[in-house]
């Protein structure tokens, strides 16, 4: 199958060459944001959302710790190595997929990230890193990378394997993703939607109801939504504590080495895996925790993305990430058949068994 | 309200032609409009039936899973073909009996595939229209079923797709949606009904009181039937004291069925 985003891509790459050297600092989040803007309204008076926005980012969740306190990246040498990078991602995206199995090729990657001059995408705390675990999901925490380590290569049942992986979710809140980040926002009357193309629809009611009850549990939450000013400001509750990600870093390292990596901006090599790592997607608890989403219109082009969690069973402060949303005129979602065609989950799950048989047979032979 | 009473006021005012794009009252009030007049489909939509059991009219019959007894049974309908029969080539009618005989094995929705189109709409689930200027989007509550209908033009779709390729336009108060770009894996029902990836269907949604849109899809395949044949229904507004779709992510509901041969048997 062609990849969906050749074409948008080379449309969009046009619209960059030309557009590059006049703009990309103008519009880099990071720096000083125009002092207000002003979107349209809908017929009926809400702030106008709607379009296709991309999330895509290189910038790690966490501030790499060399950084100390450079929260963003402000002078001329920096800013120009800056560049450097987002055009070597762009070339990034012409290099052919390496050979072996697992290996995602540049059919996946077309699309450049969103410009974001910012160290980290973690803002709250000041210093960029994730607070401290508390005692008892830390011990959780353990436990679960110790099963992971004995038990994630067995690929003994789908349980054990991430969500997205499945094809049921990406877990929430979403951070940056390495391809398909492409979301269409449609308003109706009393409602907004967030349609990402991997997944998940998030269909929001803003018109004050109470949240549903609380025995309901859903992947994406049940998301209450009103305004403050041209700010959407989303509050989750009822979220699943099933999530889960793809596995801890540790063990992509020791296992599955390069399989899901992307060269970040900032020189180290971040997995997709480290990011979900991070925050907590690898299976260790979430609880029920409570998701507070902020969508700022800054310019015509961009949304600021912010999101807090609050997870006291998990962490001993709540956490801020900001993660800018770019308004991409010539992104077309297109259907995510994903389940229809998971060939990769059974193949897996069918091999390990095949394994488990042949180690059998090995082991009742006489020994010579 | 029973059943009987909305079926009564449904075709008290069930339009016998096309209808004009004035405002006509209806037996529930002036139809619902957007600032730019156009009819206001917003809302939770849900068909009543037995549409998904089988287009044609059947009657009852035992459940396939003998444990399931009356709760699996398959309630009797009048089916919602015109002309009752479905017009299939003589393979294709061939074929429509091994899908019957083989209906669990082989219906994608027991798998918890994508459902295509029409099948979508008279699934046991609700979904909701979400429209705004230039912009129409339906999300199923069905697993992650959703159709983004095309009110401006976006050229011929590249690939083919469980859902299709929808492209909307207003024809006075009935929206029409051509569906094209299928791929041949979807069903229309339980019963075996199927199509090609030469499907093509034609939907009118008509707006006939505030509450009620008569639901029409006109399917093409010269590959499977001798002629076009058409379906239609009402689709019902939920009014349900703050309604919303709940997810029905029935992936994780269809893995043990799909791969539980192949998981390791823990002791």
């Amino acid at each position: 199958m062609i990849s969906p985003r050749q074409c948008t891509y080379a449309v969009s790459l046009a619209m960059l060459l030309v557009s590059a050297r006049s703009t990309l600092f103008t519009s880099v989040a990071g720096q000083q944001p125009a002092a207000s803007y002003t979107p349209g309204r809908t017929p009926w008076g809400d702030p106008d959302l709607q379009g296709v926005y991309d999330f895509q980012s290189d910038v790690p969740f966490q501030r790499p710790l060399d950084l100390g306190n450079k929260a963003v990246f402000a002078s001329p040498e920096e800013k120009a190595a800056y560049q450097q990078r987002v055009r070597t991602n762009r070339a990034r995206t012409s290099r052919p997929a390496a050979p072996n199995v697992g290996s995602y090729g540049a059919e996946w990657t077309p699309r450049d990230v969103v410009p974001n001059l910012r160290t980290s995408l973690l803002q709250d705390p000041a210093d960029g890193r994730l607070p401290p675990m508390t005692p008892e999901a830390l011990r959780k925490y353990q436990a679960l990378t110790e099963y992971r380590r004995a038990h994630l290569s067995a690929y003994e049942t789908y349980e054990d394997v991430g969500t997205y992986e499945r094809c049921l979710s990406r877990p929430m809140p979403r951070i940056n993703q390495g391809y398909n980040s492409g979301t269409l926002i449609v308003q109706s009357p009393g409602w907004i939607v967030f349609l990402y193309e991997q997944l998940d629809t998030r269909i929001i009611p803003l018109d004050g109801r109470p949240h549903i009850d609380s025995s309901i549990r859903q992947w994406n939450g049940d998301s209450r939504g009103h305004w403050e000013g041209t700010t959407l400001v989303v509050e989750t509750t009822n979220l699943s504590d099933k999530q889960k990600g793809f596995p801890p870093a540790d063990l992509l390292r020791e296992g599955r080495e390069g399989l899901i990596t992307t060269g970040s901006p900032l020189g180290d090599e971040i997995a997709v895996g480290v990011l979900y790592d991070e925050l907590g997607r690898s299976g260790y608890p979430q609880g029920n925790f409570r998701l507070i989403e902020r969508y700022t219109p800054v310019d015509a082009n961009t949304i600021n993305y912010e999101a807090t969690v609050h997870d006291p069973t998990t962490w001993t402060r709540p956490f801020t990430y900001l993660m800018p949303w770019r308004r991409e005129p010539n992104y077309q979602v297109y259907e995510y058949a994903c389940h229809e065609s998971n060939y990769g989950l059974r193949n897996a799950l069918a091999a390990a068994r095949y394994q488990e048989k042949l180690a059998a047979e090995a082991a009742r032979q006489p020994r010579k | 309200m029973s059943s009987c009473a909305v079926a009564v006021a449904i075709f008290a005012v069930w339009p016998t032609s096309n209808p004009s794009g004035g405002q006509q009252p209806t037996a529930q009030g002036p139809l619902r409009r957007t600032a730019e007049g156009r009819p206001d489909l917003n809302g939770i939509w849900q068909t009543i039936g037995t549409a998904n059991w089988d287009l044609e009219g059947h009657e009852a019959r035992p459940s396939t899973v003998l444990a399931l007894g009356a709760v699996g049974a398959v309630p009797p309908g009048l089916g919602v073909v015109e002309g009752g029969k479905i017009p299939y080539q003589p393979w294709a009618a061939a074929r429509k009996q091994e899908n019957t005989k083989n209906w669990l094995a082989l219906d994608p929705e027991v798998k918890c595939f994508l459902p295509g189109v029409p099948r979508a709409t008279y699934l046991p689930y609700p979904f909701q229209v979400f429209q705004s200027p230039g912009r129409l989007l339906i999300v199923y509550g069905y697993s992650y079923a959703r159709r983004e209908i095309n009110m401006v033009p976006r050229g011929k779709a590249p690939v083919d797709f469980w859902m299709g390729w929808s492209d909307g336009r207003w024809d006075g108060d009935t929206l029409i949606v051509d569906v094209t770009s299928f791929n041949d894996q979807t069903w229309f029902d339980r019963a075996g009904n199927f199509h090609s990836d030469q499907l093509h269907v034609i939907e009118r949604y008509t707006p006939i009181t505030p509450y009620h849109i008569a639901y029409e899809a006109t399917i093409e395949d010269p590959k499977v039937f001798t002629r076009p044949w058409k379906i239609s229904m009402p689709l019902y507004r939920v009014v349900d004291r703050n309604a919303q779709l709940l997810e029905f992510k029935c992936v994780e509901l269809t893995e043990e069925l799909l791969y539980g041969d192949v998981v390791k048997k823990r002791k």
